[in-house]
């Protein structure tokens, strides 16, 4: 385990990963207005005294949007800090209201896969 | 709840913002004429006096928008300059045309500024965020949420 949290990062796996969910996650993420309407939709915002960090849009912002903004360059810490937002953030309870009708539960799947594939999510022993 | 139930006003706001956005330029009494002189016929119009207002409230709802990004926290943490750049592409041909209207300022540079202001957000329109102007119509059929149109097909 020590051997797999210290290794690089496989960027051009996670390059293939992003250039085959290219067409519908970078769609979704040039349509979303940044409006903010999805925030009251999730009800861990809700929970967390309507924390910004907490919103599905700034969730999948800052996790697969990073990700294709870097084109796939990221480095371990970049992906601990990803996987903050897509797993303490968010329990994929698919329940996020989007009026563009963006998927979001699906960019933060594709998140956390690439971030599992680098041995990036959480444990619990 | 539904979004117009957590967020009533800028539902409202925005609802007022897209119908003034596409009706006051399409049925101005100004524009009409100079389609009347191209083309040999156009729409009917709108009393100046009305789509002066119509652009008057626009501009509150743009103001409204831009407040709301600057201030609120929730909107502070996902918007960049993109976002601005937008809000104030849509906006300039409109304020152009109000100043042009009342004569503020250098009427010749103002009516230049307006029609530059003006094809600059048309020529958007395809190339960034702006084209929701045709996905919300088609998402209205295709997706499955509380204003779908037919019956949507969505699959995940």
């Amino acid at each position: 385990m020590i051997e797999e949290q210290t290794a690089a990062v496989d960027i051009k796996f996670i390059r293939d990963m992003l250039d085959k969910n290219k067409g519908k996650m970078k769609l979704s993420l040039s349509v979303c207005a940044h409006c903010s309407l999805c925030a009251e939709s999730c009800f861990l915002f809700n929970a967390y005294n309507k924390d910004p960090k907490y919103m599905p849009s700034y969730k999948f912002i800052h996790s697969i949007g990073i990700l294709y903004k870097k084109k796939g360059k990221v480095d371990r810490s970049m992906l601990e800090e990803i996987s903050i937002n897509i797993w303490k953030r968010c329990v994929l309870c698919t329940r996020c209201y989007c009026p563009f009708g963006i998927d979001i539960p699906s960019m933060i799947a594709l998140a956390r896969s690439i971030c599992r594939s680098q041995g990036v999510f959480p444990r619990y022993d | 709840m539904t979004i117009i139930g957590t967020s009533p006003v800028t539902i409202v706001f925005s609802c007022i913002f897209h119908l003034c956005l596409l009706i006051t330029p399409i049925f101005l009494l100004a524009h009409n004429i100079l389609i009347e002189d191209a083309v040999g016929f156009s729409l009917f119009s709108f009393s100046e006096r009305f789509t002066d207002r119509l652009t008057f409230i626009f501009l509150i709802c743009a103001a409204y928008f831009l407040i709301r990004r600057v201030f609120l926290p929730r909107l502070r943490a996902i918007s960049s300059v993109y976002d601005y750049v937008i809000l104030v592409v849509t906006t300039a041909p409109f304020l152009t045309g109000y100043l042009v209207y009342y004569q503020v300022f250098d009427y010749k540079i103002m009516i230049i500024l307006h029609m530059l202001t003006g094809e600059l957000m048309l020529i958007a329109i395809p190339f960034t965020k702006i084209y929701h102007m045709v996905f919300f119509f088609i998402g209205r059929f295709v997706l499955i949420h509380q204003h779908t149109l037919g019956k949507g097909s969505r699959t995940w």
